[in-house]
């Protein structure tokens, strides 16, 4: 099987070799230590994650983060600075994390694994939750066999909840996320929540997804 | 006293100042004027009933003695009233006009010489009158007085009160700075003095914004700097340990070396500014991050039966217990005297770390969360942060004495069941208002 590669942007030698080291054990790693070699890797070759610290010699880690935006690749961050990784976050939105340094090895590891799990789940093109089923290349959702015709809007929800199972959305996060800057308050996203339980309850799925009082929503992981 | 109420009174003092002697001079002309006319016409009659009285044919009718109020005498040099006009009981010798009462009315009396034989010439005018207009006068000025003053008091009071408003305005903005995260004073008003007042405020905030600016920046500057060689220092040590857990030494430099790492991360919390960070919520496990952080620290007991799912941030989370868990094994001196116990609930989940270390007394119960509190070599940081944390989640904490003497920590946080809306499956709720 190919061996998903990681590009480690780090400008301490030490760590990024100790980094390599770690990585390398399950994934092939190219280390550079400034923005624009970072950029410009990141361009030209595929890669399925960025590990980025923040605080690179030539250029601010957040503008190398923005500009990494359309990439394929996911990212995570390692800064002393957490409103930034905020932002970063909020940018991507499922597709970043963050870290603060120092770390313990086994944290990182640890957030590493989880972006590249929850990236082989987008990819596989198929969404999962119980017996309902997101096929994100037809854009269709299905229940135990059966199709459930959803409209743009309300697939867009399932597959954002879907792709980030056990995460909370707040009203605000899904105006942003489903009508960017078009001006329709929370209750556009209480009607859309509304036909979408509507439908998929129909069909027989159950509760998928749920309300958490004055926060948001949610969907509950199968294993949890 | 408020500046207000000061500026009202001076205000009120000082229309009462002008009021007063305003009213006081208006009288006081009136009467003089009064008084002088009430003379001159008095002494005018005098002169005229001498004129007559001399006169070669003696009118008897040039006074008519119907005419209330006016009286005229001659009276001769025996003292005897020998004319009489108006009044039979003799009037008082007056050179000089005088005022007196007769028959219980107040008359203004006046006397002249009349020919050489000693006689003399007496005229009384009543002035009770004119004298009671002088008093209504005094009445209504005073009352007019006492309004204007009144008027005044409360127009100074209100003048005062809307001048001052945006004092007050710039004080209760002044008052809801954060002192976090100092901002700026708005003010758009035209008062000279109080936009003075707020530029001030606002160069002195300005100020405490640079310098924590440039603290903060020194912080994470130092935490940059640092970051790198304690990740390192940390994970070689480790990796060198897990090769030969039995070298006590190296064991110690591990420890000592994780020890700085959670300790710095702790700080690193309060430089950036982190608490202010908002949640980023998801489904978290709590047994999870119990069995994590007791996996850290090999020989804490760990008693966690039942997955305690909640809604909260994990990371923080996280920080939470492991927090608890290291100044436990911090006050124990060591893992194993470090109970951990999650008793899973349906509306809250309690975890609770015991240590069997000295303990704390009721002081130092009531000060533990308190920042720079230490217990034992801990930074005082830990469980400052660990409240804060806690509350955020809406939950709570608390310290008690353990059942060992040692120290007991609980925290209470609310399940994930009590956070789910129970009618979310059916659609109802959100749909209600818009059919």
């Amino acid at each position: 099987m190919r061996r998903e590669r990681v590009l480690i942007v780090e400008d301490d030698a030490r760590l990024a070799e100790v980094l390599a080291r770690e990585l390398g054990r399950g994934y092939d790693t190219v280390v550079v230590g400034t923005g624009r070699d970072a950029l410009v890797r990141a361009e030209t070759e595929p890669f399925a994650l960025v590990l980025l610290d923040l605080n690179l010699p030539d250029m601010d880690g957040i503008e190398v983060a923005e500009q990494l935006e359309g990439n394929d690749a996911d990212v995570v961050m390692l800064t002393a600075r957490g409103d930034l990784a905020s932002r970063v976050r909020g940018l991507y939105a499922g597709a970043a994390d963050y870290l603060a340094k120092p770390f313990q090895m086994e944290e990182l590891l640890a957030r590493v694994y989880a972006r590249m799990r929850s990236r082989a789940r987008a990819q596989s093109g198929i969404l999962r939750r119980g017996g309902l089923t997101l096929s994100t290349e037809e854009r269709a959702c299905v229940v135990e066999g059966v199709r459930v015709d959803l409209s743009a809007q309300e697939y867009h929800l399932l597959e954002l909840m879907l792709e980030n199972q056990g995460r909370v959305f707040s009203k605000d996060t899904l105006v942003d996320r489903l009508y960017g800057a078009a001006d329709v308050g929370p209750n556009a996203i209480e009607a859309v929540v509304s036909r979408v339980r509507k439908k998929l309850d129909a069909a027989g799925a159950g509760t998928v997804v749920e309300t958490i009082r004055g926060l948001g929503y949610l969907v509950r992981p199968d294993d949890a | 006293m408020s500046l207000r109420n000061q500026v009202g009174l001076g205000v009120a003092l000082l229309a009462l100042l002008v009021v007063a002697a305003s009213t006081g001079l208006a009288y006081g002309w009136f009467v003089r004027d009064q008084a002088a006319e009430l003379r001159r016409l008095l002494l005018e009659d005098v002169a005229r009933v001498a004129a007559l009285l001399d006169a070669p044919v003696l009118g008897a009718a040039f006074v008519d003695p119907s005419t209330p109020g006016f009286a005229v005498q001659v009276v001769g040099a025996d003292g005897r009233v020998v004319l009489a006009w108006g009044r039979e009981e003799p009037l008082p010798l007056a050179p000089d006009p005088v005022q007196l009462p007769l028959d219980g009315r107040r008359h203004l009396v006046a006397s002249a010489p009349w020919r050489d034989a000693g006689g003399t010439i007496r005229v009384a005018h009543d002035v009770e009158a004119a004298l009671r207009t002088r008093a209504d006068l005094a009445r209504s000025l005073a009352s007019g007085g006492a309004l204007a003053f009144l008027a005044s008091t409360f127009v100074g009071l209100v003048v005062a009160r809307r001048a001052l408003r945006p004092l007050e305005l710039v004080a209760e903005r002044a008052r809801a700075v954060d002192p976090q995260a100092p901002g700026t004073i708005a003010y758009a008003g035209s008062s000279r003095e109080v936009r003075a007042l707020t530029d001030a405020l606002n160069a002195t905030l300005a100020a405490i914004r640079e310098r924590t600016r440039r603290e903060r920046a020194f912080l994470l500057e130092i935490a940059h700097e640092l970051g790198a060689p304690l990740t390192l220092v940390n994970y070689h040590l480790a990796a060198l340990r897990r090769e030969r857990p039995a070298d006590a030494e190296l064991v110690s430099a591990a420890d000592a070396a994780q020890e700085l790492l959670r300790t710095s991360q702790d700080l690193l919390v309060l430089a950036r500014g982190e608490l202010e960070r908002p949640l980023e919520l998801a489904l978290v496990d709590l047994r999870d991050l119990v069995q994590r952080v007791a996996g850290e620290y090999p020989g804490v007991r760990c008693d966690a039966p039942e997955p305690a799912p909640v809604i909260g941030d994990a990371d923080r989370l996280m920080q939470v217990v492991r927090n608890l868990v290291r100044n436990g094994v911090q006050a124990a001196g060591r893992p194993e005297g470090v109970r951990v116990a999650l008793e899973a609930g349906a509306d809250e989940h309690r975890l609770r770390v015991e240590d069997d270390g000295p303990g704390l007394d009721a002081e130092a119960l009531s000060r533990v969360f308190e920042r720079g509190f230490r217990r034992g070599q801990g930074s005082g940081v830990g469980l400052t942060i660990s409240r804060d944390l806690v509350e955020k989640h809406g939950g709570r904490i608390a310290a008690a004495s353990g059942p060992g003497g040692g120290a007991r920590f609980e925290v209470r946080l609310p399940s994930l069941a009590s956070r789910v809306e129970d009618d979310a499956g059916d659609g109802l709720p959100d749909d209600g208002d818009r059919s």
